[in-house]
């Protein structure tokens, strides 16, 4: 079932999302987001794809289906979508339910994703399902910080960054953990705040 | 942290812009005569706000709300020694100004340290080098 709480709320973050998000964001991370995306592989999915700003960063020429539980979100994507060289096909999915069947990606990429969904770890279960055995899920995500005092501000900023979207204190290694992802590799763009993991799901 | 011109100056910049303006903002609403505790944790208060405040001003330019730490840093630091300095010596608006400006390059110093310890390819804990 659709969490209509989490679903409205990106719903009115669509009209501002890409003015909030774009510019700034989006020219200092995308060399780190292309050399992520650089590994995409066989069948492809993209948890929230929000308006599409991730999709000029994804490499030519690859499948990819790409969820978000917003449609506002989707509608403002498919423009971009429509402008990638290769296929994106759209739809509307809760990150927590999705409907796919077990073990039908070999990859999954997250942008920023898990800062927001709600229950992290149920979501990150969600994609252990839907992933093959061994298959990679692929993170692009800010976290909480354990360095004085960079943690404590997180933990003051969250409740405020948290009405308009996303916490800044989630322990994002901790929940892939708990989900049953082995972690591979960590790689740290901008303290141990943004950050590329790389993680695998269990091989049975 | 970013070695970009532009995103290099663009955080020296907003940390030195966002530590001059609190310091003007403390000294215009904190007694310069008071208590030093006192007027330190009003000067971090102010500091708290500004820094959100400003926050939402260089985020379309510079990067999302997670890459603004050190302008928080720069606001709860100008906030808090600029408040003290009030209320121990009485100093100038000027002197509150350059003070904060110099917490705002210690915000941005500060932070590029802590990133350097963490930065690059690091284990699966995201903290120590595999190997």
């Amino acid at each position: 079932m659709t969490d209509t709480k989490t679903r409205d709320k990106w719903d009115r973050a669509a009209s501002f999302f890409d003015v909030s998000a774009a510019w700034g964001t989006e020219k200092r991370w995308a060399p780190s987001k292309k050399n992520l995306f650089s590994w995409m592989d066989g069948t492809i999915l993209f948890m929230a794809a929000g308006t599409g700003l991730d999709f000029p960063c994804f490499p030519p020429g690859q499948r990819v289906t790409a969820i978000d539980i917003s449609p506002k979100m989707l509608e403002r994507a498919r423009v971009r979508a429509q402008q990638y060289p290769g296929h994106i096909e759209l739809m509307e999915m809760d990150a927590r339910a999705m409907t796919f069947p077990d073990g039908c990606f070999d990859q999954v990429y997250t942008s920023c994703t898990f800062c927001s969904v709600p229950d992290p770890v149920s979501g990150l279960k969600e994609i252990r399902r839907v992933l093959k055995p061994g298959g990679m899920l692929r993170m692009f995500e800010h976290t909480g910080s354990r360095i004085f005092p960079f943690n404590l501000m997180l933990h003051l900023m969250t409740p405020m960054s948290r009405i308009v979207g996303p916490e800044l204190n989630r322990d994002t290694l901790g929940n892939l953990d708990r989900a049953g992802f082995a972690i591979q590799r960590v790689e740290n763009h901008f303290l141990d705040v943004v950050r590329s993991i790389h993680a695998q799901a269990p091989t049975h | 942290m970013e070695k970009r011109p532009y995103f290099v100056l663009g955080d020296l910049v907003s940390s030195c812009v966002t530590g001059g303006l609190t310091a003007w903002v403390v000294y215009h609403s904190i007694p310069s005569k008071g208590s030093m505790i006192l007027a330190m944790a009003a000067g971090m208060a102010v500091g708290m706000i500004m820094g959100m405040l400003l926050m939402f001003v260089f985020m379309p330019f510079f990067g999302a709300m997670e890459v603004m730490l050190p302008v928080m840093l720069a606001g709860k630091l100008s906030g808090m020694v600029v408040g003290m300095g009030l209320a121990m010596h009485g100093w100038s608006e000027w002197s509150s100004g350059l003070i904060g400006v110099l917490c705002g390059l210690v915000a941005f110093v500060w932070t590029l340290l802590a990133h350097y310890r963490v930065q690059g390819v690091t284990g699966h804990d995201g903290y120590q080098n595999p190997g």
